[in-house]
C-alpha cells in the first residue's frame, strides 16, 4: 500500500512511475471494460481512455484512503456508462468461447454460458456493474464500495439482491440448473 | 486492493461458477505495449485541465492566464477611458457657425404662393399671423378668379381675396361648391372619380394690408456680399496737339 502511495505521488511528475502503474492495472481495468461492453476493440478503446483521462487528472488525485484502482475503476464505469448512454446500447457479449483459456468445448458448456449472458443481459445496470466488479474485476465489498461510493453494507445487500435476481432469471429459463 | 486474479468468492457459489465461464481472452500484447508507450512519452500537462464547453479539454496554467486577464483589463480600461476623453474634448475645435441673414424680400408681383401661408410670422418680416388676423366680413367673400382674369395689385382698389385659381368654368360658385371636391370624369369607368383629397390650390392673394399683430421686425440692413470693385486708375486724357 505504502509502495502504491509512494507510487501515485511520483507519478505526478514522473512518466516512468507511472508506466508502473499501468502495468499493475493494465490487465484488471481492460477485464472489467471488455466485459461491460463485450467487445474487443471497444474495450481497447475505452481501456485507452481510461488511462489518458488517468494521467491527465492523476495530478488532482488525492489518496484520502481510496485505492488506485478503484479511481480507476471509477473512471472506467464513467466512461463506460457514457458509452452507453450515447450508443444506447446495453450488452454484455463474451468474448468467443475457443479463446477462453481451459474452457470445455461441450454442446451443454456453450449453451450453459448463453444462458447465463443472456440473463445477465435482462438485469439492471446497477445489478450489472456491482456484479462485475465483484466476480469479473475481483474486487471486495469494501473496495467495491470504494468504487461506487457508497458503504461496504450496501454493496452487501446490492450483491445480495443482483445474485438472487440473477438466480431468477436463470432458474425460470430452465436451461440452468442451480447447484 | 486485490488482484483480479484472486477469486474473491466462493469457488462453490454457482452464480460464481456461472460467470467466471465467461472469462474474456487476455488483451493483445501490441495494444498492450502501444499503450504504454503513449502513456510514458505522453508530455507531462502544465496547468489544470478546464473542460471547455466547446473546445473540449484545454489546459489552463494559473498564472500566466492571471497575468493575461490582468494586461487585457488593463488596456480595456485604458482604451475606455482614452475614448472617453476624447469624446469630451474633440481634438479639432469646429469652426464658428457662418451668420446667415435673410435676404431682402423680392418685389411683389401681387400673387404668392399657397406654401407662403405656412410660413412662421416670425420668419420674414412681411409675413401676416393669419392665425391673429381679424376675419373679414362676408361682404368679402373671396372671389373666384378665372384663367385671364386681371389680379390687382394689393393695396389696389377692389382687390380682394382670392381662393382659388381654377374653378369649374360654369359658374360663380356656390359655398358648398367651394367644399365639395371637384370632381373628374373618367373616360370608360362609367363613374366620376373624386379627385385627389390635395388641398385646392389657393392663390394668396392679399389685397388689403390687413393689420399685423405679430411684432414686426425691421428689415436690417443688408450686409455686402462682395467687395466692391476696385476703382478703376484714372488716367488723365491729355490732348494731344493738334499738328
Amino acid at each position: 500500500m505504502y509502495d502504491e502511495e509512494w507510487l501515485v505521488e511520483a507519478a505526478r511528475h514522473d512518466r516512468q512511475a507511472f508506466g508502473q502503474l499501468y502495468d499493475r492495472h493494465f490487465d484488471a481495468i481492460y477485464h472489467y471494460v471488455a466485459r461491460r461492453v463485450g467487445d474487443e476493440a471497444l474495450a481497447e478503446d475505452l481501456t485507452a481512455a481510461v488511462w489518458e483521462r488517468a494521467l491527465i487528472a492523476i495530478e488532482r488525485f488525492e489518496l484520502r484512503g481510496v485505492p488506485f484502482a478503484a479511481w480507476l475503476y471509477r473512471i472506467a464505469g464513467n466512461l463506460i456508462a457514457n458509452h452507453h448512454r450515447r450508443a444506447r446500447l446495453v450488452s454484455f457479449v463474451p468474448f468467443l468461447p475457443n479463446a477462453i483459456p481451459g474452457a470445455e468445448s461441450g454442446a451443454d458448456q456453450i449453451d450453459e454460458r448463453t444462458a447465463v449472458r443472456e440473463a445477465f443481459q435482462t438485469l439492471a445496470e446497477g445489478d450489472r456493474e456491482v456484479l462485475s466488479l465483484c466476480y469479473h474485476a475481483g474486487l471486495t465489498p469494501p473496495e467495491i464500495a470504494d468504487v461506487l461510493g457508497c458503504s461496504p453494507a450496501a454493496v452487501h445487500k446490492r450483491l445480495h439482491r443482483a445474485r438472487q435476481r440473477l438466480r431468477q432469471q436463470l432458474e425460470g429459463d430452465h436451461r440452468v440448473i442451480a447447484h | 486492493m486485490s488482484s483480479p486474479t484472486r477469486p474473491p468468492f466462493d469457488p462453490n457459489d454457482p452464480i460464481a461458477r456461472w460467470l467466471d465461464a465467461d472469462a474474456c481472452r487476455p488483451p493483445r500484447p501490441e495494444f498492450r505495449a502501444a499503450l504504454r508507450e503513449r502513456m510514458v512519452t505522453m508530455p507531462i500537462p502544465a496547468g489544470v485541465p478546464v473542460d471547455a464547453p466547446l473546445i473540449g479539454r484545454v489546459m489552463v496554467r494559473p498564472l500566466p492566464t492571471l497575468v493575461a486577464a490582468t494586461l487585457g483589463m488593463a488596456a480595456a480600461l485604458g482604451f475606455l477611458a482614452l475614448r472617453s476623453a476624447g469624446d469630451l474634448q474633440p481634438a479639432t475645435p469646429l469652426p464658428a457657425p457662418a451668420v446667415v441673414r435673410p435676404a431682402a424680400p423680392p418685389p411683389s408681383t401681387g400673387e404668392e404662393r399657397p406654401v407662403a401661408a405656412e410660413r412662421p410670422a416670425v420668419v420674414a418680416p412681411n409675413v401676416v399671423d393669419r392665425a391673429a388676423a381679424p376675419v373679414l366680413p362676408a361682404a368679402t367673400t373671396p372671389r373666384v378668379l378665372r384663367r385671364g382674369d386681371a389680379i390687382a395689385a394689393p393695396g389696389a382698389a377692389g382687390a380682394t381675396d382670392v381662393k382659388a385659381i381654377d374653378p369649374p368654368a360654369s359658374s360663380a360658385p356656390a359655398p358648398a361648391a367651394q367644399a365639395a371636391p371637384p370632381r373628374r370624369h373618367v373616360k370608360g369607368s362609367g363613374s366620376r372619380v373624386p379627385e385627389p383629397t390635395a388641398p385646392p390650390a389657393v392663390a394668396n392673394v392679399t389685397a388689403a394690408p390687413a393689420p399685423i399683430s405679430g411684432p414686426v421686425l425691421p428689415p436690417e440692413p443688408l450686409e455686402p456680399t462682395a467687395a466692391p470693385p476696385p476703382a478703376m486708375p484714372t488716367v488723365p486724357i491729355v490732348p494731344t496737339p493738334a499738328p
